[in-house]
């Protein structure tokens, strides 16, 4: 179930509501707990006892972790038992048939793939609940003793399957101790509602000229950069959408998360980019995997491994492909280049310079990450991004070209504008001078729901192909 | 609690709830809808629940189709999206459909080479095992979206695909091009096809180059059918204004007897009907007034001729208007549509002569590219 569906917005979620706020607060985390279970089992089915035997492992080795906590070995032994399960768990699912091709290719091997199944938001939940292991471990945080409350933390339905990666800590209070106000929750159907605007309105609608790419003959240089930033900023709304979606239903039901973008599209360096976007993954590796290596506290061949360890990581994290590996190497070259040189030579440029440079470096590295998907294949991939230098000898632009400039202009232009702070800092402008412009927030409610609803009605749009006959 | 209204966020939370609320509401408690006249199909209906169903997945795919198909006022927003879509978005199509010069066209933008080479080898097949000692021709319908693209909507290679037919067609087999003598004009402005009163042009080409002799304009007279909303109508879910349906009629074609073949236990049996089927007049789709729509093989005998010349007509949806224009050449037109029948299932049927002067081929490119011919 996504939340930018029918299902979810017309049925799932008005009955979660309606039993979540007519239960006394003793039940509130149990109401969730079901409705996250649900929710998973809709998507997933007999999965979700993965997900469940995840929580029982981590929350039972984090108790122990906790009760021997002065024994020398034994947190040892139960925090290795986590990694080895969670990470087990993880890589079995998701990346078995990544080794095994691999394998195959090294040694002249023909072992059959086990085409298994990803489970939907693995790679969130298992994060997730490392993060939690990993804090009781380090001592930042008590374990929770109450299963059941922390099954509600893991499985939690607004961030489950797509983030953001809230830490325990965070919400460690809220789980017990949350307040509820209309205030709050108006907040999070307003958030909400923009986060459902992103995705329907803007990210599906880019992902239409995206899907559509491969079939279009005679592509030119303008078709291939076009490619690329549509899908750049599909991904950015998708995301980002999808984020502010899972923080509004987190406000809704009593949550504070954590934001998980920062108008990445406005950065002036990779090093910002990578602190505005997908923010919770940053600083979990960060947290996890870079500082405990040592980070940039050790000598220089030391800290360009720490680097790369991390950047590989991040790149697999993505998906189990070598372009997504690639794709995340990429960035680590240039956070290497930026800390040694070439960050101190952008705060020199002008602003528009350094941001082009940004842009143009990330949208080369979305076309990596996207070019099995929609591309078909690693070197149509490379081919591509070729083309947009002009080494693809294709011409510069063309009458087709035009025809989706024409087609995507508007949807581009608000995602340009979109993906900056403009509206929202014009918006707060306003709201200052004009108090009554508040009242705009119920408007911008029922216009978003109409539209989104508009398009989604028209989403199961299946003509019985070439007409009745 | 008047002072609540003055507070932003309780009217937030107000409104949101009567929108998710009431629509879960109206969602539950209206009607359920069967079809849908705009997308010619059925609408899903709330799933069969088992527990097999349940564990894999298929109960809740089902759940999916059957909330999106039966959201309460989806036709009016399936038309809000269109028009938000065309006129605030600007974007020049909905669900691959633009408007142009108050017509609707579809975009046909990508060339399905093995579709196109394995449906023109059925005719190979049709020609090798019944038609060796005829004359074979074909004939290609070009799609709207050939007149209206201009090299700027996206639009498929169409010497391209017109290639691969000459390079597949059977060997002997006259190609009659028509391309040059339609216009959008031509066709119905909320559908796919053309008009009937359009192609007595076309059908003189085709039977011309045949070796026929059909009537003229002279000989027909007009009936019309008002409010033909075709297949474009609700797939571009525009307000488009629908379009008049006229029917051809002459002293041929009102004395023509027509038969339709069927399947049934006892093998392929024949029933009478008409060439302007009354029930079509009144259905949602309208176009189905020609030879009854989906129909897989039609005998149409003609009084009026004793010339000894049969055409067998393969042809698609587009051949049920024009073959009524050709009978006047023939003392017979046997019409086969082998989206429905297996052209090598003709020599099965008992009672039905294989005999013909002429076969024509008579494909749009959208059938062709698209559609799995048997």
């Amino acid at each position: 179930m996504v939340f930018s569906s029918i299902p979810f917005l017309y049925y799932f979620l008005p009955i979660v509501l309606i039993t979540y706020f007519a239960v006394p607060r003793k039940a509130k985390n149990y109401v969730l707990l079901c409705a996250s279970l649900f929710f998973y089992f809709y998507g997933e089915q007999l999965l979700v006892l993965l997900m469940l035997s995840s929580a029982l492992v981590d929350y039972s080795m984090a108790r122990i972790i906790e009760k021997f906590r002065d024994n020398k070995v034994i947190p040892k032994i139960a925090l290795a038992f986590t990694l080895l399960f969670d990470l087990g768990v993880l890589c079995y699912f998701k990346y078995v048939d990544f080794f095994i091709s691999n394998f195959n290719a090294v040694f002249g091997m023909e072992i059959p793939l086990l085409k298994i199944a990803l489970p939907i938001g693995i790679s969130f939940y298992t994060f997730q609940t490392l993060s939690y292991v990993l804090d009781v471990y380090r001592g930042d945080v008590e374990a929770q003793k109450n299963f059941f409350t922390y099954a509600t933390y893991l499985t939690l339905f607004p961030q489950l399957v797509a983030g953001p990666i809230v830490r325990y800590k965070t919400v460690a209070h809220e789980l017990l101790y949350r307040e509820h106000s209309v205030s709050k929750f108006s907040q999070g159907v307003f958030r909400f509602s923009i986060g459902m605007g992103k995705k329907i309105m803007i990210a599906n609608m880019l992902g239409e000229f995206v899907n559509a790419f491969s079939s279009i003959q005679n592509p030119t240089v303008l078709l291939c950069w076009l490619f690329a930033a549509a899908y750049s900023l599909q991904i950015y709304f998708d995301f980002s959408g999808y984020s502010d979606m899972a923080i509004g239903l987190g406000k809704m039901f009593g949550f504070e998360f954590n934001e998980n973008f920062d108008h990445p599209y406005t950065s002036k360096s990779i090093s910002e980019f990578w602190r505005r976007w997908h923010m919770s993954l940053g600083s979990w590796f960060r947290d996890y995997i870079y500082i405990p290596l040592g980070g940039n506290r050790v000598k220089f061949p030391r800290w360009l491994l720490n680097v790369f360890i991390v950047w590989f990581a991040t790149g697999l994290w993505h998906g189990a492909s070598w372009n997504f590996v690639l794709w995340g190497v990429y960035f680590g070259v240039f956070l290497v280049l930026e800390k040694l040189f070439l960050g101190n030579l952008l705060k020199k440029l002008p602003g528009f310079v350094s941001n082009a440079y940004v842009i143009i470096v990330v949208f080369v590295s979305f076309v990596m990450f996207g070019c099995m998907d929609y591309l078909g294949g690693f070197n149509q991939g490379l081919q591509h991004i070729a083309s947009m230098f002009g080494f693809g000898g294709l011409p510069f632009a063309s009458t087709n070209t035009l025809y989706y400039l024409r087609d995507y202009a508007v949807v581009l232009v608000l995602a340009i504008i979109g993906s900056t702070p403009f509206v929202k800092n014009l918006a707060n402008k306003f709201t200052e001078k004009y108090p009554i412009a508040k009242w705009a927030q119920p408007v911008i409610v029922i216009l978003i729901f109409l539209l989104c609803t508009a398009e989604l009605s028209d989403a199961s749009f299946n003509p019985f192909l070439y007409f009745n006959f | 609690m008047l002072k609540n209204f003055k507070n932003k966020d309780f009217i937030t939370t107000v409104i949101f709830c009567l929108i998710v609320f009431g629509i879960f509401i109206a969602c539950i408690l209206s009607p359920k809808e069967e079809i849908s006249l705009s997308e010619r199909r059925e609408m899903a209906q709330f799933p069969e629940f088992t527990w097999e169903r349940l564990l894999s997945g298929k109960f809740f795919e089902d759940f999916e189709d059957f909330a999106s198909d039966q959201l309460v006022l989806r036709e009016p927003l399936r038309t809000f999206k269109a028009g938000i879509r065309y006129n605030v978005l600007q974007r020049l199509e909905n669900n691959g459909i633009y408007v142009k010069d108050d017509s609707a066209v579809k975009i046909e933008d990508k060339l399905n080479q093995s579709m196109v080479e394995s449906n023109v080898k059925v005719w190979q097949n049709a020609v090798s095992k019944y038609f060796a000692d005829a004359n074979i021709y074909y004939s290609i319908i070009p799609d709207k979206n050939y007149y209206m693209s201009n090299g700027f909507y996206p639009h498929m290679d169409y010497n391209a695909f017109n290639g691969i037919v000459s390079a597949t067609k059977p060997q002997n087999a006259v190609n009659i091009d028509i391309s040059s003598i339609l216009g959008i004009e031509d066709f119905y402005s909320t559908d796919l096809h053309w008009k009937q009163e359009s192609i007595i042009d076309i059908a003189e080409k085709l039977a011309s180059s045949m070796g026929a002799t059909i009537d003229g304009l002279d000989k027909y007279t007009t009936e019309e059918l008002n409010n033909f909303y075709g297949a474009y109508y609700g797939q571009s879910a525009l307000p488009l204004k629908p379009d008049v349906i006229t029917l051809l009629h002459s002293d041929v074609i009102d004395s023509a007897k027509v038969y339709y073949w069927g399947a049934t236990q006892k093998g392929f049996e024949r029933v009478e009907g008409q060439i302007y089927d009354e029930q079509g007049k009144t259905s949602g789709d309208m176009y189905n007034v020609f030879l009854s729509g989906m129909e897989g093989l039609i005998e149409i005998e003609n009084p009026k001729c004793q010339n000894g010349k049969t055409l067998y007509l393969f042809r698609d949806s587009f051949g049920s208007s024009i073959a009524p224009l050709l009978l006047s050449g023939y003392e017979r037109v046997v019409v086969v549509d082998t989206r429905y029948v297996m052209s090598n299932v003709l020599g099965m049927i008992e009672g039905l002569d294989l005999t013909a002067t002429d076969v024509l081929f008579l494909y749009s490119t959208t059938t062709l590219n698209n559609v799995v011919m048997r």
